[in-house]
Protein backbone atom coordinates (compact mmCIF):
# COMPACT_ATOMS: atom_id res chain seq x y z
CA UNK A 1 0.00 0.00 0.00
CA UNK A 2 2.52 2.27 1.12
CA UNK A 3 4.82 1.36 -2.32
CA UNK A 4 1.71 2.27 -4.54
CA UNK A 5 0.96 5.73 -2.41
CA UNK A 6 4.44 6.42 -3.13
CA UNK A 7 4.50 5.64 -6.84
CA UNK A 8 1.07 7.46 -7.55
CA UNK A 9 2.81 10.67 -5.87
CA UNK A 10 5.38 10.11 -8.33
CA UNK A 11 3.58 10.24 -11.21
CA UNK A 12 1.56 13.16 -9.82
CA UNK A 13 4.70 15.15 -9.14
CA UNK A 14 5.74 14.49 -12.61
CA UNK A 15 2.41 15.27 -14.13
CA UNK A 16 3.30 19.12 -13.70
CA UNK A 17 7.03 19.34 -15.21
CA UNK A 18 6.31 23.12 -15.48
CA UNK A 19 5.71 23.42 -11.67
CA UNK A 20 8.92 21.73 -11.47
CA UNK A 21 10.80 23.86 -13.99
CA UNK A 22 9.93 27.02 -14.64
CA UNK A 23 12.70 29.10 -16.96
CA UNK A 24 14.76 31.13 -15.21
CA UNK A 25 17.38 33.78 -16.66
CA UNK A 26 20.67 32.48 -16.99
CA UNK A 27 23.83 34.08 -15.95
CA UNK A 28 24.48 35.58 -19.14
CA UNK A 29 20.50 36.30 -19.47
CA UNK A 30 20.94 38.66 -16.85
CA UNK A 31 23.82 40.67 -17.81
CA UNK A 32 21.96 40.90 -21.50
CA UNK A 33 18.58 41.93 -19.67
CA UNK A 34 20.58 44.68 -17.54
CA UNK A 35 21.35 45.91 -20.67
CA UNK A 36 18.59 45.92 -22.47
CA UNK A 37 16.71 47.53 -18.98
CA UNK A 38 19.40 50.24 -19.20
CA UNK A 39 18.45 50.87 -23.34
CA UNK A 40 14.92 50.94 -22.42
CA UNK A 41 15.18 53.62 -19.56
CA UNK A 42 17.89 55.96 -21.56
CA UNK A 43 15.23 55.58 -24.57
CA UNK A 44 12.14 56.67 -22.28
CA UNK A 45 14.60 60.00 -20.61
CA UNK A 46 15.30 60.33 -24.56
CA UNK A 47 12.17 60.84 -25.43
CA UNK A 48 11.40 63.21 -22.46
CA UNK A 49 14.69 65.48 -23.30
CA UNK A 50 12.75 65.65 -26.83
CA UNK A 51 9.23 66.33 -25.76
CA UNK A 52 10.02 69.04 -23.09
CA UNK A 53 12.11 70.62 -25.75
CA UNK A 54 9.12 71.38 -27.87
CA UNK A 55 11.82 71.06 -30.56
CA UNK A 56 9.88 68.57 -32.84
CA UNK A 57 7.12 67.87 -34.68
CA UNK A 58 3.43 67.43 -33.11
CA UNK A 59 3.68 64.44 -35.72
CA UNK A 60 7.07 63.14 -34.30
CA UNK A 61 5.81 63.69 -30.81
CA UNK A 62 3.24 61.24 -31.30
CA UNK A 63 5.15 58.68 -32.62
CA UNK A 64 7.56 59.06 -30.09
CA UNK A 65 4.83 58.83 -27.27
CA UNK A 66 3.53 55.57 -28.94
CA UNK A 67 6.58 53.71 -28.67
CA UNK A 68 7.38 54.69 -25.25
CA UNK A 69 3.89 53.93 -24.14
CA UNK A 70 3.72 50.59 -26.16
CA UNK A 71 7.53 49.31 -25.91
CA UNK A 72 9.02 50.75 -22.71
CA UNK A 73 6.59 50.67 -20.29
CA UNK A 74 4.00 48.11 -18.72
CA UNK A 75 0.23 49.12 -19.80
CA UNK A 76 -0.50 50.11 -16.36
CA UNK A 77 3.29 52.03 -15.92
CA UNK A 78 2.89 55.52 -14.48
CA UNK A 79 5.67 57.87 -13.53
CA UNK A 80 6.18 60.06 -10.72
CA UNK A 81 7.10 63.69 -10.67
CA UNK A 82 8.08 66.23 -7.52
CA UNK A 83 8.79 69.56 -7.23
CA UNK A 84 11.85 70.99 -4.85
CA UNK A 85 9.23 73.02 -2.88
CA UNK A 86 6.24 70.43 -3.23
CA UNK A 87 6.33 67.63 -0.10
CA UNK A 88 4.12 65.17 -1.98
CA UNK A 89 4.62 63.76 -5.61
CA UNK A 90 2.87 63.03 -8.13
CA UNK A 91 2.08 60.19 -10.18
CA UNK A 92 0.37 60.28 -13.56
CA UNK A 93 -0.09 57.30 -15.74
CA UNK A 94 2.45 57.23 -18.97
CA UNK A 95 0.72 58.39 -20.99
CA UNK A 96 -0.41 61.36 -19.77
CA UNK A 97 3.50 62.19 -18.32
CA UNK A 98 4.40 62.63 -21.21
CA UNK A 99 1.26 64.68 -22.42
CA UNK A 100 2.06 66.72 -19.76
CA UNK A 101 5.75 67.36 -20.26
CA UNK A 102 4.75 67.77 -23.91
CA UNK A 103 2.51 70.45 -23.20
CA UNK A 104 4.80 72.19 -20.41
CA UNK A 105 7.30 72.27 -23.69
CA UNK A 106 5.23 74.24 -26.18
CA UNK A 107 4.31 76.75 -23.48
CA UNK A 108 8.05 77.63 -22.73
CA UNK A 109 10.80 75.23 -23.30
CA UNK A 110 12.24 72.44 -21.07
CA UNK A 111 16.06 71.87 -20.64
CA UNK A 112 15.91 68.13 -19.93
CA UNK A 113 19.43 66.16 -19.64
CA UNK A 114 19.71 62.67 -17.96
CA UNK A 115 22.53 60.02 -16.24
CA UNK A 116 22.28 56.75 -15.32
CA UNK A 117 23.99 56.93 -11.61
CA UNK A 118 23.15 53.12 -10.60
CA UNK A 119 22.55 50.78 -12.98
CA UNK A 120 20.70 47.38 -12.84
CA UNK A 121 23.67 44.88 -12.37
CA UNK A 122 22.24 41.07 -12.39
CA UNK A 123 22.80 40.45 -8.80
CA UNK A 124 19.98 42.96 -8.20
CA UNK A 125 17.51 41.00 -10.20
CA UNK A 126 14.80 39.90 -7.71
CA UNK A 127 12.85 36.78 -8.89
CA UNK A 128 9.62 36.54 -7.69
CA UNK A 129 7.14 33.23 -8.24
CA UNK A 130 3.77 34.38 -9.84
CA UNK A 131 0.44 33.43 -9.18
CA UNK A 132 0.95 30.50 -11.78
CA UNK A 133 3.99 29.57 -11.08
CA UNK A 134 6.14 31.02 -13.52
CA UNK A 135 9.12 33.15 -12.67
CA UNK A 136 9.53 37.25 -13.46
CA UNK A 137 11.82 39.59 -12.09
CA UNK A 138 11.99 42.57 -10.98
CA UNK A 139 15.27 45.18 -11.17
CA UNK A 140 16.26 49.07 -9.88
CA UNK A 141 18.19 51.51 -11.72
CA UNK A 142 18.47 55.27 -10.78
CA UNK A 143 18.79 58.23 -12.91
CA UNK A 144 20.08 61.89 -12.14
CA UNK A 145 17.44 64.56 -14.19
CA UNK A 146 18.27 68.02 -14.74
CA UNK A 147 15.35 69.99 -15.42
CA UNK A 148 15.36 73.74 -16.12
CA UNK A 149 12.19 75.78 -17.59
CA UNK A 150 13.44 78.67 -19.51
CA UNK A 151 12.72 81.86 -18.83
CA UNK A 152 10.85 84.05 -21.77
CA UNK A 153 12.84 83.83 -24.74
CA UNK A 154 13.37 87.74 -24.46
CA UNK A 155 14.39 87.46 -20.84
CA UNK A 156 17.67 85.11 -21.83
CA UNK A 157 20.92 85.87 -21.51
CA UNK A 158 24.56 84.70 -22.40
CA UNK A 159 24.74 83.51 -18.64
CA UNK A 160 23.54 79.85 -19.33
CA UNK A 161 23.28 79.95 -15.16
CA UNK A 162 20.62 82.29 -15.24
CA UNK A 163 18.18 81.17 -17.70
CA UNK A 164 16.04 79.20 -16.06
CA UNK A 165 12.51 80.07 -14.30
CA UNK A 166 12.89 77.29 -12.26
CA UNK A 167 15.54 74.54 -12.38
CA UNK A 168 16.16 71.45 -10.03
CA UNK A 169 18.26 68.42 -10.17
CA UNK A 170 15.83 64.91 -9.74
CA UNK A 171 17.14 61.21 -8.35
CA UNK A 172 14.78 59.10 -10.15
CA UNK A 173 14.38 55.31 -9.55
CA UNK A 174 12.85 53.17 -12.44
CA UNK A 175 11.45 49.58 -11.62
CA UNK A 176 12.28 46.97 -14.28
CA UNK A 177 9.77 44.13 -14.71
CA UNK A 178 11.02 41.19 -16.72
CA UNK A 179 8.68 38.33 -17.43
CA UNK A 180 8.14 35.54 -20.14
CA UNK A 181 5.86 36.23 -22.79
CA UNK A 182 5.11 34.51 -26.15
CA UNK A 183 6.51 35.87 -29.50
CA UNK A 184 5.67 33.95 -32.46
CA UNK A 185 5.06 31.05 -30.58
CA UNK A 186 8.38 31.22 -29.04
CA UNK A 187 8.89 31.73 -25.76
CA UNK A 188 10.88 35.12 -24.94
CA UNK A 189 11.95 37.53 -22.07
CA UNK A 190 9.91 40.85 -22.07
CA UNK A 191 11.36 44.04 -19.97
CA UNK A 192 9.33 47.00 -19.37
CA UNK A 193 9.48 49.73 -17.06
CA UNK A 194 6.96 49.50 -14.17
CA UNK A 195 7.34 52.88 -13.24
CA UNK A 196 9.58 55.77 -12.44
CA UNK A 197 9.32 57.04 -8.53
CA UNK A 198 11.15 60.36 -6.97
CA UNK A 199 14.04 59.36 -4.52
CA UNK A 200 14.68 62.85 -3.94
CA UNK A 201 14.63 66.42 -5.62
CA UNK A 202 17.24 69.21 -5.08
CA UNK A 203 16.48 72.51 -6.30
CA UNK A 204 19.58 73.88 -7.74
CA UNK B 1 15.47 42.69 -49.79
CA UNK B 2 12.00 42.54 -48.21
CA UNK B 3 10.76 40.74 -44.72
CA UNK B 4 13.23 41.84 -42.30
CA UNK B 5 13.82 40.38 -39.30
CA UNK B 6 15.50 41.21 -36.51
CA UNK B 7 17.81 39.43 -33.64
CA UNK B 8 19.32 42.29 -31.53
CA UNK B 9 22.23 41.67 -29.06
CA UNK B 10 21.68 43.55 -26.39
CA UNK B 11 24.23 46.42 -26.41
CA UNK B 12 25.63 44.72 -29.30
CA UNK B 13 22.61 44.04 -30.84
CA UNK B 14 22.18 41.79 -33.92
CA UNK B 15 19.35 42.15 -36.88
CA UNK B 16 18.23 39.66 -38.75
CA UNK B 17 16.55 40.53 -42.19
CA UNK B 18 14.56 38.40 -44.48
CA UNK B 19 14.87 39.28 -47.82
CA UNK B 20 13.18 37.52 -50.82
CA UNK B 21 13.55 35.89 -54.10
CA UNK B 22 13.03 32.36 -55.86
CA UNK B 23 14.67 30.58 -58.53
CA UNK B 24 14.42 27.93 -60.39
CA UNK B 25 18.00 27.83 -61.92
CA UNK B 26 22.09 29.09 -60.32
CA UNK B 27 22.22 33.15 -60.64
CA UNK B 28 24.76 34.54 -62.85
CA UNK B 29 26.40 37.12 -61.65
CA UNK B 30 27.82 40.51 -63.26
CA UNK B 31 29.14 43.36 -62.85
CA UNK B 32 27.50 46.56 -65.17
CA UNK B 33 28.85 49.66 -64.28
CA UNK B 34 27.03 52.61 -65.65
CA UNK B 35 28.76 55.72 -66.46
CA UNK B 36 26.43 58.92 -66.41
CA UNK B 37 27.02 62.47 -66.53
CA UNK B 38 23.81 63.59 -65.92
CA UNK B 39 21.17 63.38 -62.99
CA UNK B 40 19.27 60.44 -64.00
CA UNK B 41 16.18 62.21 -62.31
CA UNK B 42 14.69 59.29 -60.84
CA UNK B 43 13.57 58.96 -57.41
CA UNK B 44 12.29 56.28 -55.37
CA UNK B 45 8.17 56.23 -56.50
CA UNK B 46 9.46 56.47 -60.15
CA UNK B 47 8.69 53.73 -62.34
CA UNK B 48 11.92 52.92 -64.14
CA UNK B 49 11.33 53.54 -67.85
CA UNK B 50 11.78 50.52 -70.70
CA UNK B 51 15.66 51.00 -71.25
CA UNK B 52 16.33 51.10 -67.78
CA UNK B 53 14.35 48.07 -66.79
CA UNK B 54 15.63 46.05 -69.47
CA UNK B 55 19.21 47.03 -68.27
CA UNK B 56 18.84 45.92 -65.03
CA UNK B 57 16.93 43.51 -64.69
CA UNK B 58 17.71 39.77 -63.51
CA UNK B 59 16.21 37.42 -66.05
CA UNK B 60 16.71 36.67 -69.06
CA UNK B 61 14.67 33.86 -70.34
CA UNK B 62 15.62 34.39 -74.39
CA UNK B 63 19.42 34.77 -73.39
CA UNK B 64 20.77 32.37 -70.61
CA UNK B 65 18.58 29.07 -70.69
CA UNK B 66 16.37 30.45 -68.44
CA UNK B 67 19.04 31.58 -65.59
CA UNK B 68 18.67 34.15 -63.36
CA UNK B 69 21.54 36.82 -64.56
CA UNK B 70 22.22 39.22 -61.57
CA UNK B 71 23.90 42.82 -62.24
CA UNK B 72 25.82 44.51 -60.16
CA UNK B 73 25.21 47.98 -60.77
CA UNK B 74 27.32 50.85 -60.13
CA UNK B 75 26.43 53.66 -61.07
CA UNK B 76 29.04 56.41 -61.53
CA UNK B 77 28.27 60.24 -61.79
CA UNK B 78 31.26 61.45 -63.90
CA UNK B 79 30.13 65.07 -63.90
CA UNK B 80 30.61 65.35 -60.05
CA UNK B 81 33.62 65.52 -58.70
CA UNK B 82 34.74 63.84 -56.25
CA UNK B 83 34.09 66.02 -52.91
CA UNK B 84 31.60 66.55 -50.18
CA UNK B 85 29.78 68.73 -52.00
CA UNK B 86 28.66 66.55 -54.39
CA UNK B 87 27.86 63.51 -52.48
CA UNK B 88 24.79 64.63 -51.31
CA UNK B 89 23.65 64.28 -54.67
CA UNK B 90 24.62 60.82 -55.01
CA UNK B 91 21.87 59.35 -52.66
CA UNK B 92 19.32 61.05 -54.52
CA UNK B 93 20.27 59.19 -57.40
CA UNK B 94 20.93 55.79 -55.87
CA UNK B 95 17.55 55.62 -53.91
CA UNK B 96 15.37 55.73 -56.87
CA UNK B 97 17.67 52.52 -58.34
CA UNK B 98 17.53 50.73 -54.67
CA UNK B 99 13.94 51.45 -54.57
CA UNK B 100 12.90 49.84 -57.45
CA UNK B 101 15.29 47.32 -57.00
CA UNK B 102 14.21 45.37 -54.15
CA UNK B 103 11.05 45.33 -56.15
CA UNK B 104 12.06 43.93 -58.56
CA UNK B 105 13.96 41.37 -56.86
CA UNK B 106 10.86 39.50 -55.41
CA UNK B 107 8.85 39.96 -58.91
CA UNK B 108 11.83 38.64 -60.94
CA UNK B 109 14.02 36.66 -59.44
CA UNK B 110 12.68 32.72 -58.41
CA UNK B 111 16.13 31.76 -56.33
CA UNK B 112 15.83 28.65 -54.53
CA UNK B 113 19.24 27.55 -53.90
CA UNK B 114 21.72 28.06 -51.14
CA UNK B 115 24.18 31.01 -51.75
CA UNK B 116 26.25 30.30 -49.71
CA UNK B 117 27.12 26.94 -51.31
CA UNK B 118 26.32 27.73 -54.79
CA UNK B 119 28.43 30.69 -54.67
CA UNK B 120 31.29 30.60 -51.90
CA UNK B 121 32.97 33.80 -53.16
CA UNK B 122 29.65 35.57 -54.01
CA UNK B 123 27.05 34.70 -51.41
CA UNK B 124 24.90 37.66 -51.84
CA UNK B 125 22.95 39.35 -54.70
CA UNK B 126 24.44 42.38 -55.32
CA UNK B 127 23.27 46.29 -54.65
CA UNK B 128 23.36 49.40 -56.90
CA UNK B 129 26.58 51.36 -55.67
CA UNK B 130 26.95 55.17 -56.74
CA UNK B 131 30.39 57.32 -56.71
CA UNK B 132 31.44 60.51 -58.04
CA UNK B 133 34.16 60.38 -60.71
CA UNK B 134 35.64 63.92 -62.22
CA UNK B 135 34.48 66.13 -64.34
CA UNK B 136 35.67 65.24 -67.68
CA UNK B 137 35.37 65.65 -71.26
CA UNK B 138 34.12 62.83 -73.47
CA UNK B 139 38.06 61.87 -74.52
CA UNK B 140 38.90 61.20 -71.08
CA UNK B 141 35.66 59.38 -70.01
CA UNK B 142 36.78 56.40 -72.52
CA UNK B 143 40.19 56.90 -71.78
CA UNK B 144 38.90 56.02 -67.73
CA UNK B 145 36.88 53.49 -68.64
CA UNK B 146 38.61 51.36 -71.31
CA UNK B 147 35.98 49.24 -73.22
CA UNK B 148 33.47 50.26 -71.97
CA UNK B 149 30.33 50.31 -74.37
CA UNK B 150 29.31 53.84 -75.60
CA UNK B 151 25.21 54.21 -76.00
CA UNK B 152 22.58 56.19 -75.66
CA UNK B 153 19.53 55.56 -73.51
CA UNK B 154 17.07 56.25 -76.19
CA UNK B 155 18.65 53.37 -77.47
CA UNK B 156 16.40 50.44 -77.37
CA UNK B 157 16.71 48.87 -74.03
CA UNK B 158 15.70 45.19 -75.46
CA UNK B 159 19.19 45.56 -77.95
CA UNK B 160 21.67 46.84 -75.60
CA UNK B 161 20.44 44.01 -73.47
CA UNK B 162 20.81 41.38 -75.91
CA UNK B 163 24.29 42.26 -76.08
CA UNK B 164 24.92 42.11 -72.82
CA UNK B 165 23.69 39.20 -72.10
CA UNK B 166 24.91 37.33 -75.44
CA UNK B 167 28.07 37.80 -73.82
CA UNK B 168 27.86 37.26 -70.40
CA UNK B 169 25.85 34.27 -71.37
CA UNK B 170 28.29 32.60 -72.95
CA UNK B 171 30.83 33.17 -70.38
CA UNK B 172 32.88 35.58 -72.65
CA UNK B 173 32.72 38.41 -69.71
CA UNK B 174 32.01 39.15 -66.02
CA UNK B 175 31.55 42.95 -66.34
CA UNK B 176 30.38 45.27 -68.58
CA UNK B 177 30.94 49.14 -68.23
CA UNK B 178 28.28 51.04 -69.93
CA UNK B 179 29.11 54.93 -70.59
CA UNK B 180 25.15 56.40 -71.27
CA UNK B 181 25.90 59.27 -73.34
CA UNK B 182 23.68 62.73 -72.67
CA UNK B 183 24.15 65.88 -70.16
CA UNK B 184 27.33 67.40 -70.19
CA UNK B 185 29.54 64.78 -71.43
CA UNK B 186 29.48 64.64 -75.85
CA UNK B 187 30.65 61.41 -77.21
CA UNK B 188 30.61 59.48 -80.09
CA UNK B 189 28.07 57.02 -79.72
CA UNK B 190 28.09 53.28 -79.96
CA UNK B 191 31.43 52.11 -79.26
CA UNK B 192 31.95 48.56 -78.26
CA UNK B 193 34.87 46.98 -76.74
CA UNK B 194 35.93 43.99 -74.78
CA UNK B 195 36.10 44.42 -70.84
CA UNK B 196 37.95 41.72 -69.64
CA UNK B 197 37.31 42.98 -65.57
CA UNK B 198 37.02 39.86 -63.78
CA UNK B 199 34.77 40.34 -60.52
CA UNK B 200 36.84 39.68 -57.55
CA UNK B 201 35.07 41.21 -54.48
CA UNK B 202 31.52 41.19 -54.86
CA UNK B 203 29.64 44.39 -53.27
CA UNK B 204 27.96 42.90 -50.44
CA UNK B 205 24.31 42.62 -50.39
CA UNK B 206 21.32 45.70 -50.22
CA UNK B 207 23.04 45.27 -46.32
CA UNK B 208 25.10 47.45 -46.98
CA UNK B 209 22.79 50.01 -48.04
CA UNK B 210 19.99 49.10 -44.96
CA UNK B 211 23.77 49.95 -43.58
CA UNK B 212 23.74 52.97 -44.55
CA UNK B 213 19.98 53.80 -44.55
CA UNK B 214 20.45 52.72 -40.19
CA UNK B 215 23.75 55.00 -39.74
CA UNK B 216 22.30 57.86 -41.15
CA UNK B 217 18.81 57.01 -39.09
CA UNK B 218 20.84 57.38 -35.93
CA UNK B 219 23.15 60.41 -37.42
CA UNK B 220 22.70 62.53 -33.81
CA UNK B 221 23.29 65.78 -36.69
CA UNK B 222 20.07 64.76 -37.55
CA UNK B 223 16.80 66.33 -35.95
CA UNK B 224 14.65 63.64 -34.90
CA UNK B 225 12.01 64.77 -37.53
CA UNK B 226 14.31 64.22 -39.78
CA UNK B 227 15.16 60.92 -38.57
CA UNK B 228 11.26 60.42 -38.04
CA UNK B 229 10.91 61.02 -42.23
CA UNK B 230 13.41 58.80 -42.54
CA UNK B 231 11.75 55.80 -41.18
CA UNK B 232 8.43 55.32 -44.23
CA UNK B 233 11.34 55.07 -47.08
CA UNK B 234 13.63 52.74 -45.05
CA UNK B 235 10.80 50.21 -44.38
CA UNK B 236 9.29 50.82 -48.12
CA UNK B 237 12.89 50.10 -49.07
CA UNK B 238 14.16 47.44 -47.67
CA UNK B 239 11.22 45.10 -45.76
CA UNK B 240 8.16 43.77 -46.24
CA UNK B 241 4.86 45.53 -45.09
CA UNK B 242 5.13 42.90 -42.43
CA UNK B 243 8.58 42.86 -41.70
CA UNK B 244 9.75 42.09 -38.01
CA UNK B 245 12.63 42.51 -35.74
CA UNK B 246 13.65 39.58 -33.14
CA UNK B 247 16.00 41.09 -30.72
CA UNK B 248 18.44 38.82 -29.16
CA UNK B 249 20.97 39.05 -26.78
CA UNK B 250 23.92 37.66 -24.82
CA UNK B 251 23.35 33.89 -23.40
CA UNK B 252 20.46 33.51 -26.39
CA UNK B 253 18.55 35.74 -24.48
CA UNK B 254 15.36 36.39 -26.83
CA UNK B 255 13.10 39.35 -26.65
CA UNK B 256 9.89 40.01 -27.92
CA UNK B 257 9.72 40.20 -32.24
CA UNK B 258 8.05 43.41 -33.15
CA UNK B 259 6.87 45.22 -36.04
CA UNK B 260 10.26 46.98 -37.80
CA UNK B 261 8.48 50.02 -37.77
CA UNK B 262 8.28 50.34 -33.97
CA UNK B 263 11.87 49.41 -34.03
CA UNK B 264 13.24 52.05 -36.05
CA UNK B 265 10.73 54.69 -34.40
CA UNK B 266 12.82 53.42 -31.17
CA UNK B 267 16.01 54.89 -33.30
CA UNK B 268 14.63 58.54 -33.94
CA UNK B 269 15.41 60.04 -30.43
CA UNK B 270 18.43 57.29 -29.44
CA UNK B 271 21.38 58.66 -28.34
CA UNK B 272 23.09 55.53 -26.99
CA UNK B 273 23.05 53.59 -30.85
CA UNK B 274 27.04 54.41 -32.34
CA UNK B 275 26.98 52.15 -35.18
CA UNK B 276 25.30 49.17 -36.80
CA UNK B 277 27.30 46.29 -38.29
CA UNK B 278 26.35 43.76 -40.64
CA UNK B 279 27.96 40.57 -39.32
CA UNK B 280 26.47 37.90 -41.26
CA UNK B 281 23.90 37.73 -43.93
CA UNK B 282 22.38 34.10 -45.63
CA UNK B 283 19.51 32.99 -47.53
CA UNK B 284 16.88 31.82 -45.58
CA UNK B 285 14.38 29.27 -46.69
CA UNK B 286 14.78 29.97 -50.16
CA UNK B 287 12.80 32.76 -49.83
CA UNK B 288 13.81 35.55 -47.81
CA UNK B 289 17.38 36.89 -46.49
CA UNK B 290 18.43 36.70 -42.71
CA UNK B 291 20.71 39.99 -41.92
CA UNK B 292 22.36 40.07 -38.84
CA UNK B 293 23.07 43.18 -37.56
CA UNK B 294 25.25 44.39 -34.41
CA UNK B 295 23.91 47.12 -32.76
CA UNK B 296 27.28 49.39 -30.63
CA UNK B 297 25.84 51.47 -27.98
CA UNK B 298 27.60 53.92 -26.20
Amino acid sequence: MLMRILVCGLLLFASFPPLLAQPTLTEAEKVAICKKASQVVRGFFDVVERLAANDIKDKTKKILIKTVVEDYFLPEGTVEEKASSSKKGLTRSIRNYLNVIAGRGQKSPILVNYEVVDNLTPNKLKPKTNQDGSISYEGKLRVRQFYCKLKPSDQLSDDLTGNCAYSDTTIKEATIAIRRGKSNHDAVWEVFILNITVISVTKN
Amino acid sequence: MKNIKKILFLSTIAVALLGSGCSNDGPKFYTLTLVVTQDLGLNENAILNEPWQYLLNYKFPDSCDNAVVIPEVTIVRADLASNKDNEAQIPLLLSGFNAWRPKSLINEMMIQEDYDALLPNMKYPPILTVKSGKTVDAASLLANYPGAIVTSLDKSGEALRKMMLSQICAGEKKSITLILTGGAATVPPMITAADTTEIESPTPIAGDALAAAFSTLIDLKKSPDERSEMISGIVEQFFTSDGTIEEMGEGNLRLPVKPVENYLNSLITSRTIVRLEILDRKMKDGRCWTVKIKEHHQ
